[in-house]
């Protein structure tokens, strides 16, 4: 198989592969701040339906119609953010499920995202490097915070709310930004998926959608960046690799994340457990 | 500094607080006696925002905190530490003392990410000082630890550090040597003699009366939710409510 057959084949599962890694890489940052929100295929999905509105309707260009998928579900977070974000635990994952749900029956209703049958025949736009571009161009910002107060009080926010309060740190502030950058991260990820997939429909972005993404980030641990990439990339492959179970890959599926989580509780890249594995063998070497 | 006046507080139909008026006056070591469930880590829990006070009135600095987001509190000069450790265990000791300097480190978002010079050297600086903050408080040396590896007297130690990262004028310590040793002890009471003579105001709950007898320049001590003795240490030790209050009443048939 030459080069070109090979991309054909396999293009959109290669830009999938990317597209889902900045979504993990999106929840990852409520959930490094202890926040199990599942809004983050909904604002996928507002991204997605925005930019490709703006292409197929108002023949706007690709990097203005990825900006208003950007705007778009952020704008939205801000204002839901500060209700919902006074929930926590269980209560808050709830409150954005049930957030998913309106957007997907808005779409399901609404004339300009195609209703029911959803859109077709958007522009195959997204390029390979338009993707990559924007997972190192993610990277690069979130590894940035990371190393700043932001990401420090995500972390100190994630291990105790209440000390970090104490210590100065305007908690509900830090959960809000959390919160809408997660939302701008999956908005550009549904643009740019929008644009090679040729169609959107409502169901593209509903409770399936948002526990997959969770479970990618989970899987792939979130102490490290590294870490959603991978976990984006597995979820992705895994119904392909398991194609000859056939109607028995998705329990495949499933027994491949309980052993995960059973085993490898800070899931697959881990760099503490490493650092700490790493430290033992150097002492065993000196001994 | 601190005033309360006539603070009380109800959980439910219990009241922790009754009509508790105190004053801790500037530059000095106060100290907070009583007996267990007497309501001393509530009148912190006031003081810091955790919740409000039922009735009463506090202010710090002549201004009120009533009101004030537990944050804002902090940003105005309080910091605590806790009866029952709360650390950010997985983070590295140094980096639990410069969470405590987050409102200090104010520079703009886009700082962070674009890494200005001024991000950095703001980084570099608060790196350098919680290193002398270690120091001080005998951490020095474990400063790439992870705080939950910490002995408990360790722990109670970086707690201390982790207040004083914030810089604040007002230093409430609750119980900050239980479950510590004669040396580990001994080490706290220099550092917060060290403390007193930077004109730190400090506050503090404690059980171990040697320690607070050698430390503080006013003891309050409070039982069954009411200040029922206020004065000099050993003006506190042979006051009669106070012997009562610990020892029980002396049985007057005998």
């Amino acid at each position: 198989m030459d080069w070109s057959s090979w991309w054909a084949t396999y293009s959109t599962l290669v830009l999938s592969i990317g597209v889902y890694g900045l979504m993990a890489l999106s929840i990852s940052l409520t959930l490094s701040c202890g926040l199990l929100s599942l809004a983050n295929a909904a604002f996928m999905g507002i991204g997605a339906y925005v930019s490709a509105v703006s292409t197929l309707q108002y023949g706007l260009s690709f990097p203005s119609a990825l900006l208003l998928g950007t705007l778009a579900p952020s704008s939205v977070a801000l204002v839901i953010g500060v209700p919902v974000l006074r929930l926590s635990g269980v209560y808050l994952a709830m409150a954005t499920l049930g957030f998913g749900e309106v957007v997907r029956v808005v779409a399901l209703n609404l004339d300009i995202t195609g209703g029911p049958l959803g859109l077709n025949g958007i522009p195959l736009f997204t390029e390979w490097w338009h993707v990559l571009l924007s997972v190192v161009a993610v990277l690069l910002l979130l590894q940035a915070l990371r190393h700043s107060r932001i990401g420090r009080a995500f972390e100190a926010i994630r291990e105790d709310e209440t000390a970090a309060r104490l210590m100065g740190i305007a908690t509900h502030r830090i959960k809000l930004l959390a919160f809408v950058l997660g939302a701008a991260i999956a908005g550009l990820a549904g643009g740019l998926n929008a644009h090679y997939t040729f169609t959107l429909s409502p169901g593209n972005f509903g409770f399936e959608n948002a526990v997959d993404i969770l479970t990618m980030a989970i899987l792939g641990g979130i102490q490290g960046l590294l870490g959603p990439l991978l976990g984006g990339a597995i979820i992705t492959l895994l119904p392909e690799l398991l194609r000859s179970l056939q109607e028995f890959r998705m329990a495949a599926n499933g027994v491949i994340l309980i052993a995960v989580v059973l085993f490898l509780p800070h899931g697959i890249w881990a760099p503490r457990r490493l650092a700490r594995w790493l430290k033992k063998r150097s002492k065993h070497a000196d001994a | 500094m601190l005033t309360l006046d006539r603070i009380s507080r109800q959980f439910g139909g219990v009241t922790a607080l009754e009509q508790v008026s105190l004053t801790v006056p500037s530059g000095q070591v106060f100290g907070l006696i009583g007996p267990n469930g007497a309501g001393k880590t509530t009148v912190f829990n006031l003081i810091t925002g955790l919740f409000p006070p039922s009735s009463g009135e506090m202010h710090f600095q002549g201004q009120s905190l009533l009101g004030l987001p537990p944050y804002r509190i902090a940003t105005r000069g309080i910091a605590r530490t806790f009866q029952n450790i709360r650390l950010f265990s997985e983070m590295s000791l140094i980096d639990n003392v410069i969470v405590g300097m987050h409102a200090h480190l104010d520079y703009p978002i886009w700082d962070a990410v674009l890494r200005t010079p001024r991000f950095r050297a703001m980084e570099r600086n608060a790196r350098m000082e919680a290193h002398h903050l270690l120091q001080r408080v005998g951490l020095g040396d474990l400063s790439q630890e992870l705080a939950g590896n910490l002995s408990y007297g360790n722990q109670r130690k970086l707690e201390i550090a982790r207040a004083l990262a914030t810089q604040p004028r007002l230093l409430l310590l609750d119980e900050p040597v239980a479950g510590m040793n004669a040396t580990e002890k001994n080490a706290v009471m220099a550092l917060i003699e060290s403390l007193r003579q930077d004109h730190l105001t400090v506050f503090m709950i404690e059980h171990d009366m040697r320690f607070v007898m050698g430390l503080c320049d006013t003891v309050a001590v409070l039982n069954f939710g009411r200040i029922i003795a206020e004065g000099t240490p050993s003006a506190i030790q042979s006051n009669p409510a106070v012997i009562e209050a610990y020892l029980g009443q002396e049985d007057t048939a005998s």
